[in-house]
């Protein structure tokens, strides 16, 4: 019975065979940290705010995170299709099914009324760092069932785990000051922003670092399949 | 027969055979996969391979398409509507077997202590 489980779950872990999944949530979280930092010298920080200069860096950025959207999507689409289907096949998965999506909607709602929920309820008296070390460790349960296809991976998890809660224990200053450096902590509380920061940022290269070990033991380890196979 | 049993005797065995059962296992999470995937996957000998892929197709589980990428040949399998209700009859036939015997021999062992 376990084997037919192992069997069924060997589709979804092959996602990530070549690394590409982490690589490209790696990117995003770096490119999300980094965005957040642009905003900072482009739109907010800039005495252009309520001029046509404002509007012109909205577009710019923009135009930035859709280019992000773009390496992440059609980088990812281009390599599998050049190096991990030649070698170990091709795989098209189910499409998600419209009520999963809503339920991920709803859960996302609640998430975040709770967390809204608690921190006008608690005010002042509220560590908003905490909200970083929440993101951390969602970001660690989400990558566990990639830890758990291979053996090196929970040492990566561990540092997931341990970069959210180091964010909770870091200075405050530093933390402010990370949220301030950010775009967003002109309009957020700093610390709060801040934490977000670190956290993306930190997941962010750990992941990037992850995916490309991946990849380099991918292609050492696997030998193209002649196409005769077919 | 003892009731308890019943349930293996009605076992599909086209899918029960153990590289059939990879490849329709295999199969079920995903909407296709190619030849070269199944083979990496299941560690099968490309003329293993090709047998239980034509069983399967004989038995109306799996749905092959031959295309091409670019200028090499690709096999696309997919499991049928057919081939994924028998996988899930299959799999709640095993499951309803091992509950059976599992509570069977715990009824054996009080008896035992008894």
């Amino acid at each position: 019975m376990d084997a037919i489980r192992g069997l069924l779950q060997r589709p979804i872990d092959y996602y990530n065979v070549d690394g590409m999944g982490e690589l490209a949530e790696g990117l995003l979280l770096t490119g999300l940290a980094a965005f957040m930092w642009l905003q900072s010298f482009m739109w907010l920080q800039s005495h252009v705010m309520q001029s046509w200069g404002a509007f012109a860096g909205f577009i710019v950025l923009a135009c930035i995170w859709k280019l992000l959207m773009r390496a992440v999507r059609d980088g990812s689409k281009a390599i599998k299709a050049r190096v991990t289907y030649p070698q170990t096949g091709f795989v098209q998965y189910r499409a998600v099914k419209k009520s999963r999506w809503l339920s991920y909607v709803l859960i996302a709602l609640i998430c975040s009324i709770t967390c809204f929920g608690g921190f006008a309820a608690m005010g002042r008296h509220l560590n908003l760092a905490l909200l970083g070390v929440l993101l951390g460790l969602a970001l660690a349960i989400e990558y566990l069932p990639k830890a758990r296809s291979v053996g090196w991976k929970w040492v990566v998890w561990a540092f997931l785990v341990a970069g959210a809660i180091g964010v909770g224990i870091l200075p405050g200053a530093f933390v402010d000051a990370a949220g301030l450096n950010a775009g967003m902590g002109k309009l957020l509380p700093a610390r709060m922003v801040g934490a977000f920061v670190l956290v993306m940022l930190f997941d962010g290269v750990i992941l990037l670092l992850s995916g490309a070990i991946t990849f380099v033991l991918f292609v050492a380890r696997t030998s193209a399949l002649k196409p005769e196979a077919q | 027969m003892k009731p308890e049993l019943n349930a293996i005797a009605e076992i599909d065995r086209v899918i029960h055979e153990p590289g059939r059962l990879m490849i329709v296992a295999l199969l079920f999470a995903v909407e296709k996969a190619d030849f070269v995937y199944l083979q990496y996957e299941t560690g099968l000998n490309k003329g293993n391979l090709s047998s239980h892929i034509a069983k399967l197709e004989a038995a109306g589980y799996l749905a092959v398409e031959k295309t091409f990428r670019g200028k090499v040949p690709q096999t696309l399998l997919s499991l049928t509507g057919a081939g994924r209700e028998a996988f899930m009859g299959y799999w709640h036939t095993l499951k309803e077997f091992c509950a059976n015997t599992a509570s069977a021999a715990a009824l054996k062992k009080e008896v035992t202590i008894l």
